[in-house]
């Protein structure tokens, strides 16, 4: 099933997918550090950044699928379509470069100081 | 019948009651110009309040305020620009503009907007009357605790601010529902969300955001007034609670809040700058999708004003990356308004004038606003002069600006006459040259060191120039803001008359008459552009011809369209209630709740709290089809209008219920993260223990909760599905079940060994037990009532609209039961185990 | 409208020819690398912001005043995507990435990394005074720190009641003093000499007079100090 279609929904359901990523990065380095907070002096690369890492890869990239999906999908669409579906693309759109953006961090600053 | 004839009618059925009867108006048009005035005159307190801050920082050493008078001062201060006028002025304007510009009559719940009206007035009343009587809170306008709690604030300053403000922001959810629902439901027929006005999407994505950014302050006002007035711990970590907690909470409102007043100026911008640049906005959806973004972003920038409490670096990168990220879309609307100028033929009038200064001064406040998102100088001002004007920069420059150019813009509609240059670009120059005169070199002075809140200086700081010349520019900008409200008076009476549609705007609220009439239009077009009156200036006259849609009203009912929330079609006619006085009654008795709970008389609160639910339940009798609304006629299927929504399974009621419970839901959810944050990240938090909650009690009171909810929703298939003779009796079943719940629940909640005054986790426990029974009593009262509402012919197996109205609470409250019960109950135990 | 332009032109050349920035508290007078840090990112910021704020302003009143011609739909939308991709879209990233690539390192070298060899220091704050703590030496004083200059310090901040900000604006950035929570900052003065401190947070009736000092010595005269103090304060 493609995940994207004309419903309207997909003018926000992007950036939502990008706000429950947040809470899921916030709360889960504070948590992590809770549970088993690695050494600041081990740098970046550990068990927190690295998971955190690769679910902000997998959320980016889904993001970034379904913005061209959209796109793709709006050349052929008419009307409503055209409208939303190309909405559609720009909030998931930004909503992966936000991911992109605010992971960042996680390749350089150790989690716990 | 002639047209005078039917606006003769329409007029009866639409206008206000004479005299006092005025005072049960709940018409939009009325009700947002007393929000408006009202706000204007909370405006004024607000100057004069900032003019004593000036003076008193004139010069160093000065002993016109003292130390406590000037906290009570800035604090009321920032209290009433935030939450007293910023907030119920956009409100208020919004409400004014929203139904004309997409077509309608009113708002969907016009006794909400009054109820919500009557709420802001007299909360904001108790809070003033607190500064008259030298009991004014004191702590700041973000009460950080433990300052404003009872220890260091013992008198009754912050349960000012707490229940007083509490109150008004009553007004402002109320809003937040009915502006949703009214922008996604009621536009004209054919207006899809394509062909919307620009304004209108800012005003549903700042609506939405008051949805859900408002509740966690709600949440934490109520936990510090409990701790303040019970003792129970949330903020205190020799409990194991946390004063950041509240900093949390509050920033995850106060954040939001900022784009909450940004949002609705920057659609006064995107709808007035294509307007006297004579086309068409250049980028239409690049604007809704930076509108939509902002809407996000915005709720992931709130620890950026906690960047000094000690929070893991990490954490504070991704705030501060966000932080800045949020200038993209801002930008973006910059630009975009750019190139609408660039590619149009600019008239350069009066309103025009302020835009430019909001530009100026908003790019301004943008640029330090991007610079104190970075961490490291965040660390230096934080807490200084340059933030303070910052976000007077941010606030004056992207609210007031814009926001005296929208008075000025819309004047004529309320008077019929145009504004003037002539006193206009004075009155201009003071208060752009006051305002960069107060606050362009107050970054200097924090820079150099001065602290907020500082009562007074010592000279040797070097702060006396700046101080001074801030002070100076300060009285510039009251005046010049005393002239624009000369100039406005002025203009009702010398102002020369303007012609229809005086801007050559594009947009509907110009066809409603000059002043609008209280039905705004006689009868609704069907909309083809995105430009309705530049595309169709025939409009003008034919609107108030009758020659649209809707026109009849014989029935003696206040209607609008009922469309679809996409493409604008026509699906019913909506009938909302005429003048009541309920809301003003029921607001009355708030107001006498929140005065005994400020007298801290408990035993009087919970007496006015049961006349208060039994009035709003009262007040809710009158809906469907009851005599006062739209009692059931004979010839119903004869009129060629669509049905009337309570006749049909879908109407403004359901849609605004469940935008109340996206409400709060937003409430729940804070909830839900303070007892995690006091568990989890919180120094002095530890594992609670909640071995002493029953939890046979706890399930076998949530499967009763189920079955209820299980059958209710039977019933509510059956009844759609084409009716169900024995749902009355199925209904009484449902309650019988959750009164079962109910008496379990409290069981539970009275068995458990909670510590309520010395245990910060039990204390929130407490909260989540009140707020299910609160919810699940609130499921069993309501249906109850319609049980009764059966026997009186309201509810029957054609009418039974008002069963599926409250279905989703009966889905909330079950789904609150069981989250909290694996949240509360259920996960500390797994993670001890674990 | 010049008169926008003009006052931006004004006021940067007020903040150039100001006299004041050696004011005791001045964020613009560093004297420690962390404080200096900051306000060499400030005054990047600084120039920065002000081309923006120019070229915006200016811009924006070049397209209401310039003579103006019709656009077509194409040439509309030549004009809307050349604005959006430079102007909201480019500037922004830009003046982001800029920003962090400088902002984010120096952050980083201002934390209290463990393990680097440093003197402690614990400060309590409390209504309305700052309580100084030697712990090694057991040294207790108020509203004074002591130091050696070229030496980073951490400092260990908690409060007693409500929430203060402990800030020496000469140094380096703030941090709060929240009761039940203890954080820490890293100073250091790069010379010997007098530098004041004030707290930052609202924190009742005497805010405005919660100062204390800090004094930084030369390596020599703090230990000298030292030893003074210990025979000072232990065989009183």
């Amino acid at each position: 099933m493609k995940p994207v279609n004309y419903s309207a929904w997909h003018l926000v359901t992007g950036l939502i997918v990008w706000a429950v990523w947040f809470i899921v990065v916030y709360a889960g380095a504070a948590l992590g550090c809770q549970w088993a907070p690695p050494s600041p002096a081990a740098g970046a690369l550990n068990w927190i950044n690295l998971t955190l890492l690769g679910v902000s890869a997998v959320t980016a990239g889904y993001l970034g699928y379904c913005a061209w999906l959209s796109w793709q999908m709006k050349r052929s669409a008419t009307g409503h379509g055209r409208f939303t579906l190309s909405l559609a693309a720009g909030g998931y759109l930004a909503a992966s470069v936000a991911t992109v953006a605010i992971a960042l961090p996680l390749l350089g600053i150790p989690p716990c100081m | 019948m002639s047209n005078q004839q039917l606006h003769h009618r329409m007029a009866k059925v639409w206008d206000n009651l004479p005299g006092w009867g005025n005072l049960a108006a709940v018409n939009h048009t009325s009700i947002s110009k007393r929000f408006m005035l009202t706000g204007i005159a909370f405006f004024f307190v607000g100057i004069t309040l900032a003019m004593l801050i000036r003076t008193q920082l004139a010069k160093p050493g000065q002993s016109l305020l003292d130390a406590d008078v000037y906290a009570q001062v800035f604090t009321m201060h920032g209290t009433i620009m935030m939450f007293l006028f910023a907030i119920p002025v956009l409100e208020g304007a919004a409400m004014y503009l929203v139904p004309k510009m997409i077509g309608t009559r009113d708002l969907v719940f016009p006794r909400l907007s009054a109820f919500g009206y009557y709420c802001y007035l007299f909360g904001g009343l108790i809070v003033l009357s607190s500064l008259v009587l030298g009991i004014a809170p004191s702590s700041g306008w973000f009460m950080y605790t433990p300052l404003s709690g009872a220890e260091y604030s013992p008198g009754p300053g912050s349960d000012f601010w707490l229940l007083g403000i509490t109150f008004v922001e009553i007004s402002a959810v109320s809003a937040g529902i009915e502006l949703t629902v009214s922008i996604l439901r009621t536009r004209a027929p054919g207006m899809s969300l394509a062909k919307m006005p620009i304004f209108c999407w800012y005003i549903l994505a700042m609506a939405l955001m008051i949805v859900f950014g408002f509740p966690p302050l709600i949440l934490a006002s109520i936990l510090l007034e409990l701790e303040r007035a019970a003792q129970m711990p949330f903020f205190d970590p020799a409990a194991g609670g946390d004063p950041l907690l509240w900093q949390h909470l509050f920033w995850l409102f106060g954040h939001p809040e900022v784009y909450i007043i940004f949002l609705p100026a920057a659609g006064i911008v995107s709808t007035i700058l294509p307007v006297f640049a004579g086309r068409p906005l250049a980028g239409y959806r690049w604007l809704v999708l930076s509108v939509i973004t902002t809407g996000f972003i915005s709720f992931g920038l709130w620890v950026h004003h906690m960047f000094t409490v000690g929070i893991p670096q990490l954490a504070q990168a991704f705030f501060s990356v966000a932080s800045m990220l949020v200038a993209v879309p801002t930008a973006i609307q910059v630009f975009v308004w750019m190139a609408t100028l660039w590619t149009g033929r600019v008239r350069f009038e009066l309103p025009m004038l302020w835009i430019c200064g909001f530009l100026f001064i908003f790019v301004c406040g943008g640029l330090t606003g991007v610079m104190l998102a970075l961490v490291p100088f965040d660390w230096q001002v934080h807490d200084t002069h340059f933030v303070i004007a910052h976000f007077h920069y941010v606030l004056i420059g992207g609210m007031l600006f814009p926001l005296i150019g929208a008075l000025y813009y819309w004047l004529p509609l309320l008077s019929g006459r145009k504004p003037s240059m002539q006193l206009g670009k004075w009155a201009f120059a003071l208060v752009f040259i006051g305002f960069n005169g107060t606050f362009l070199l107050m970054h200097l002075t924090g820079l150099l060191g001065m602290p907020r809140r500082v009562f007074t200086y010592q000279s040797e700081q070097g702060w006396d120039w700046l101080n001074l010349s801030s002070s100076v520019g300060g009285f510039v900008l009251a005046t010049g803001l005393v002239m624009v409200a000369l100039d406005v008076i002025l203009h009702f009476k010398f102002g020369p008359k303007a012609k229809p549609n005086p801007w050559r705007a594009d947009t509907l609220e110009w066809a409603a008459g000059m002043p609008p009439l209280s039905y705004n239009f006689a009868s609704i077009p069907t909309i083809k552009t995105r430009h309705p009156l530049w595309d169709s200036p025939g409009l003008i006259q034919s609107i108030p011809a009758g020659a649209h849609g809707l026109a009849r009203i014989e029935h003696g009912r206040r209607e609008l369209y009922g469309t679809e929330a996409i493409s604008g079609k026509l699906k019913t006619v909506f009938h909302i209630p005429t003048h009541s006085w309920w809301p003003l009654i029921c607001a009355a008795v708030l107001a006498g709740l929140c005065i005994s709970l400020l007298t801290r008389q408990y035993l009087l609160a919970v007496g006015v709290t049961a006349t208060a639910a039994a009035l709003l339940f009262r007040w809710s009798w009158e809906n469907g089809t009851h005599k006062t609304m739209a009692p059931l006629t004979d010839n119903e299927s004869d009129s060629d209008e669509p049905p009337l929504h309570s006749r049909t399974a879908d109407g403004p009621g359901l849609w605004g219920i469940m935008v109340m419970l996206m409400a709060d839901g937003a409430l729940y959810l804070s909830l839900v993260f303070g007892w995690l944050y006091l568990w989890t990240v919180s120094p002095n938090g530890e594992l609670p223990d909640t071995s002493s909650v029953s939890r046979p009690l706890m399930l076998t009171s949530g499967i009763f909760l189920t079955l209820g909810t299980l059958l209710y929703r039977n019933i509510e298939q059956k009844l759609r599905g084409g009716g169900d003779s024995g749902f009355s009796k199925k209904l009484y079943t449902v309650c019988a079940l959750t009164v079962c719940h109910l008496g379990l629940l409290i069981w539970a909640m009275v068995a458990s060994d909670l510590k309520l005054t010395s245990r910060a986790a039990d204390a929130v426990m407490l909260v989540m037990f009140a707020f299910l029974i609160f919810h699940s009593g609130m499921s069993v009262v309501a249906s109850l009532l319609q049980t009764w509402r059966i026997k009186q012919g309201h509810i029957s197996q054609t009418l039974f609209y008002e069963v599926s109205v409250l279905y989703p609470l009966w889905l909330y409250t079950l789904g609150i039961f069981w989250v909290s019960v694996c949240s509360f109950v259920l996960l500390p135990a797994w993670w001890e185990a674990a | 409208m010049n008169r926008l332009t003009e006052c931006g032109v004004l006021s940067s050349a007020l903040l150039l020819v100001s006299p004041g920035y050696g004011a005791p508290l001045s964020i613009l007078d560093p004297a420690g690398p962390a404080a200096k840090d900051i306000v060499a990112v400030w005054w990047a910021m600084f120039w920065g912001g002000t081309l923006v704020l120019l070229v915006v302003t200016g811009l924006w009143l070049y397209a209401i005043f310039r003579r103006q011609r019709d656009y077509d739909e194409q040439g509309t939308k030549r004009v809307l995507r050349t604005m959006v991709y430079t102007g909201g879209i480019g500037l922004p990233t830009v003046s982001i990435v800029l920003l962090l690539v400088f902002g984010i390192p120096s952050g980083h070298s201002m934390l209290p990394w463990p393990g680097d060899d440093t003197l402690r220091i614990n400060v309590h704050a409390r209504q309305w005074a700052w309580e100084v703590h030697y712990p090694d030496e057991d040294l207790h004083f108020t509203d004074e720190i002591h130091l050696p200059a070229g030496t980073p310090v951490d400092i260990y901040v908690t409060s007693e009641d409500v929430i203060h900000g402990f800030w020496v604006p000469r140094l380096g950035g703030k941090i709060d003093a929240i009761p039940g929570k203890t954080n820490v900052i890293r100073l250091q003065a790069d010379k010997p000499g007098e530098y004041g401190g004030q707290c930052a947070e609202y924190c009742g009736q005497s805010h405005a007079f919660m100062h204390f000092k800090v004094v930084a010595h030369s390596e020599t005269g703090f230990k000298s100090w030292l030893t003074t103090q210990r025979e000072g304060q232990h065989h009183e």
